[in-house]
Order: structure tokens, then C-alpha cells, then sequence
């Protein structure tokens, strides 16, 4: 193995890049806006709708029309979570642009544009969708597209997994760190020590989640509890979306 | 008083390491049992095999007049029934709660013994109010603190309405608050005809929460098995077994 791969910052700073995109698995409260009060279900299937629809059409004035319904639906976000939506739209904007800066030479500059509007307008949907929806709401949400509960179960138990293990690990690097005094010349030992001790944990760790749950009553069928249910701002927001939906078709 | 389990020589083994040696236990209805011992000395897997989550390699399990075996267990009605009657709280929550948020939690149990949705919300929120987390419904159960993890986790399996309840060093890692709650908690539980079995060493926390001791040596075996403020007087006894 490469040595640089072995420095303790690089491992230490791959696993806390690592754990920082998960970091959004552990947003539980979201400030009260409209968005937020809409039934996550909802929003999900709205979302993919709305990806489609965008994705389908050829018009240059229904990506417009799209693109400023959900510049709406943005700004009933709170600031923060605007201030990090905007950042990315901007992101995906400049990169979208840059890869197609190519086809200006050999397609028409109308197209290029759209095809940029409607990379951004797909970017802006799921992060409205993202930053609205604690990471809890966003798996139950699933049940709207008919996934079995238990997959559902699986997911969800997977994100708690990668949170518990992630710590295990960065807190076990720290130990390392702590102990380690001066050079070491076989830093892959350690490493592969980490490693394996974590699989161990986790394995263990997962063989006492199934007994817990066999405690209670499972047995490999899982009934969730019933899903949300539909209130007005839903009601609105689906309203809207439905038009956006038939105003493609028409467009 | 109706005799709920009885343990006869039991023995287990993990490949060739022995972790129970000749076991032999009677527990009552109403019983608050003290399972004492030092680590290693066998008490989380004598709590699985009471809980029908281990099987014994030799000897007999025998709740309520039925052989708890793997056979019995596998056997969906058999098992369902058998772990609605008895609850285990993990010592590590964080094996215990794997749903979404703390509601879905305290929900699970009742929703899978096929409660109408009407009497799971009843009991959920009975159950969230008991242990005072009811603040905590919508949160996810792994971000909690320890303290509160455990009182959903307790929530979670009170919410079964097991007849026995067995804990699992319930007191580990918690202040000093969350434990004088959970002993109040236990002792008003067996005051209300649930009987307890619960692995501790927090003696100093415990005190008045149990009637009857069992103490299992660094042999596996049972070396005492009886009033459990007699044993934690003992000094010598308690120093030789290594509990204090």
C-alpha cells in the first residue's frame, strides 16, 4: 500500500469526509415552513413527477415555468437550508454549463440552455425535496411508491448503521491517534486492526438488533405503522403540481 | 404463588468455552430477582436462554409449564405468544431501537403482536407518558442520550405488556437521576404483579428493588440463592466472589 495512504490525516480525514455526507442522516428537526408541513410522501412522488415531466419536455418555456414554481417552493425553506440549496443550485449550474459547453458548437444555443435549465431544475427539485424532509420521514415516504415495509425496515436499520459504525470508527481512529507515539513503521496494521474489530462489532451488534426485535414479536413479516395522513397544504401543493404536470403535456 | 420459570441443570457452552455450568432456578409470580454476579460469569447468557433467544446444550427451560426449546420457538404462535409474556431489556440500547423515530419504537412490539391500530396508539402514548418521553416521539432513537435511549428502550418492551420483565444491567452508563428513575420505575412495575429478573451491579442504586438474589460465580455456577439484602451484607462472600 502507498504510504501517503497510510498518514494518519488522510485516513482521518476520508472517514470525517466520509461521515460528513451522511451528516444530512442526522438532521431530525426542520424549522416549520410551508414546505416542511407538506406530507413527505407526498413531496416524494411530487418530486419525481415534477424530474420527469422537466426531463420529457422540450419546451423551453415549461422548464422557465418549473423552474420558477420551485424557486417559490425554495424560498419557504428556512434561511439556512436556503443559503446551502443555493450554493449547490450555483454548483450545478457552472458544472452543467461547463459540460455543455461543447454542443454550443454543434447543436443550437436554445438546446444547450435547456438542457442546462433542466439539469439545475432537477438539482433545485430534490434538494427542496432533501432540505424539507428529516432523513426519518424521507424512508417512510418510500411506502408512497408501494416498497414493502420491510424493505423499508432494512433501509432504515442500514442508515442507523452507517451513523453507529461511522462513530465507532472515527472514535477508534482517535484512540489510535492518542496511543500512537512517534513513528509507526506498520501503519496497515493498525488499520486492518480498525477494520476488523469494526466488522466484528457491527456483526455483533447486528446478530442482537435481530434477537431485540425477535423479542418483540418479529418474525420476519414487519407491519409499519399506517402512513400520514393528508391535510391541506398537501392538498395545495399536489393542486399545483398537477398543473405544472398538465401544463408540460400541453406545452 | 404460580411458579413462571424453572431452570433444571442447565449448561451452555460457546464452542468449547463454558458460559453456564448445572444451573438450577425456580422463579415466581411477583418475584423482583437480583442476577449478581462478576463479568463473565454467565449472566447475559442466563437472561438470552430465559428470554428463548439461546437454547441450553443440556438441561431444561421450562416457562409456565412449557419446554422452551428451539423446536417450541420456531413455531410462530408458540414464540409470539412466549415473547409477549416475557420482555428483555438490552444493556445496549442501541441494539434495541432500529425504527425511525421514538413513536414507531414504543409502536413496534404492539403492531406485531396484531393489536388493532386503535389500541397501538393507545398503548403507545400510555407507554411514551410512563416513561416520560413522550416529548421524544418524533426523534430519531439513536440520537438520543443514553439516559433517554434506555427509557425507550423500556418503553418499547413495557409496551407488550410482558408478564415478566428482564433487564439487562439496566443502570450501565447513566447518571445518577435516570437510575433512581428506573428503580422507582421497577419497584412500582413489581408492585403492580410483574416479576422481575434484572442483572446488576449497581448495588448502591439498587437497594430495595429486589427480595430474592442469585449469584453466579467466575465457575458459571449458582453459589448462593436467596434473600438478596442478606447477600449484600455479606461482606466476606461478596469480596470472595469478586462483588465488591
Amino acid at each position: 500500500m502507498r504510504t501517503w495512504m497510510l498518514n494518519d490525516n488522510f485516513i482521518e480525514k476520508n472517514i470525517l469526509s466520509f461521515l460528513g455526507m451522511f451528516s444530512n442522516l442526522r438532521k431530525e428537526n426542520i424549522d416549520r415552513t410551508f414546505m416542511s408541513s407538506i406530507n413527505p410522501a407526498v413531496k416524494f412522488v411530487s418530486t419525481l413527477l415534477v424530474i420527469l415531466s422537466v426531463s420529457l419536455s422540450k419546451s423551453i418555456y415549461y422548464v422557465a415555468i418549473v423552474s420558477g414554481f420551485l424557486l417559490v417552493s425554495a424560498l419557504s425553506l428556512d434561511k439556512r437550508s436556503l443559503k446551502k440549496v443555493a450554493i449547490i443550485i450555483a454548483i450545478a449550474f457552472l458544472f452543467a454549463s461547463f459540460i455543455m459547453i461543447p454542443s454550443l458548437f454543434i447543436l443550437k444555443v436554445s438546446n444547450a440552455v435547456v438542457m442546462i435549465l433542466k439539469i439545475t431544475v432537477s438539482v433545485l427539485c430534490v434538494n427542496i425535496l432533501i432540505y424539507s424532509t428529516p432523513t426519518n420521514q424521507m424512508t417512510k415516504s418510500l411506502k408512497a411508491l408501494f416498497l414493502p415495509d420491510i424493505l423499508i425496515l432494512i433501509i432504515e436499520t442500514a442508515l442507523k448503521h452507517i451513523v453507529i459504525v461511522g462513530d465507532m470508527s472515527v472514535n477508534m481512529m482517535y484512540a489510535l491517534k492518542k496511543r500512537t507515539i512517534g513513528a509507526r513503521k506498520k501503519k496497515e496494521h493498525a488499520l486492518w486492526g480498525i477494520l476488523g474489530v469494526l466488522f466484528i462489532k457491527s456483526t455483533i451488534m447486528s446478530d442482537n438488533m435481530h434477537d431485540a426485535m425477535r423479542c418483540r414479536g418479529f418474525n420476519g413479516d414487519y407491519k409499519s405503522l399506517p402512513s400520514l395522513k393528508l391535510g391541506e397544504a398537501d392538498l395545495v401543493y399536489i393542486l399545483f403540481v398537477l398543473i405544472i404536470i398538465f401544463t408540460g403535456m400541453v406545452l | 404463588m404460580k411458579e413462571l420459570i424453572s431452570i433444571n441443570g442447565l449448561c451452555y457452552n460457546y464452542d468449547d468455552i463454558c458460559a453456564l455450568n448445572n444451573i438450577t432456578l425456580k422463579v415466581v409470580e411477583g418475584d423482583a430477582l437480583a442476577v449478581i454476579g462478576p463479568n463473565g460469569s454467565g449472566k447475559s447468557t442466563l437472561l438470552k436462554i430465559i428470554n428463548g433467544i439461546m437454547f441450553a446444550n443440556k438441561g431444561a427451560y421450562v416457562y409456565k409449564g412449557k419446554n422452551i426449546n428451539e423446536r417450541y420457538m420456531s413455531d410462530n404462535s408458540s414464540s409470539r405468544a412466549f415473547h409477549r409474556s416475557i420482555g428483555f431489556v438490552f444493556q445496549n440500547p442501541d441494539v434495541q431501537l432500529f425504527c425511525s423515530s421514538v413513536y414507531e419504537e414504543v409502536a413496534f412490539g404492539p403492531t406485531q403482536m396484531g393489536l388493532e391500530d386503535r389500541e397501538v396508539k393507545t398503548t403507545t402514548e400510555n407507554y411514551l407518558k410512563l416513561l416520560g418521553v413522550e416529548h421524544l416521539a418524533q426523534r430519531v432513537p439513536y440520537y438520543l442520550s443514553d439516559g433517554e435511549k434506555k427509557k425507550v428502550a423500556i418503553a418499547s418492551i413495557l409496551a407488550v405488556e410482558p408478564e415478566v420483565l428482564v433487564l439487562d444491567e439496566p443502570m450501565s452508563g447513566l447518571d445518577p437521576k435516570t437510575k433512581t428513575f428506573i428503580k422507582e420505575l421497577v419497584v412500582k412495575l413489581n408492585r403492580a404483579g410483574k416479576t422481575i429478573i434484572c442483572a446488576t451491579h449497581d448495588f448502591e442504586y439498587v437497594k430495595g428493588m429486589f427480595n430474592r438474589a442469585v449469584v453466579l460465580s467466575e465457575q458459571k455456577t449458582i453459589v448462593y440463592d436467596g434473600a438478596y439484602e442478606r447477600v449484600i451484607e455479606d461482606e466476606p462472600f461478596m469480596r470472595a466472589n469478586n462483588l465488591k
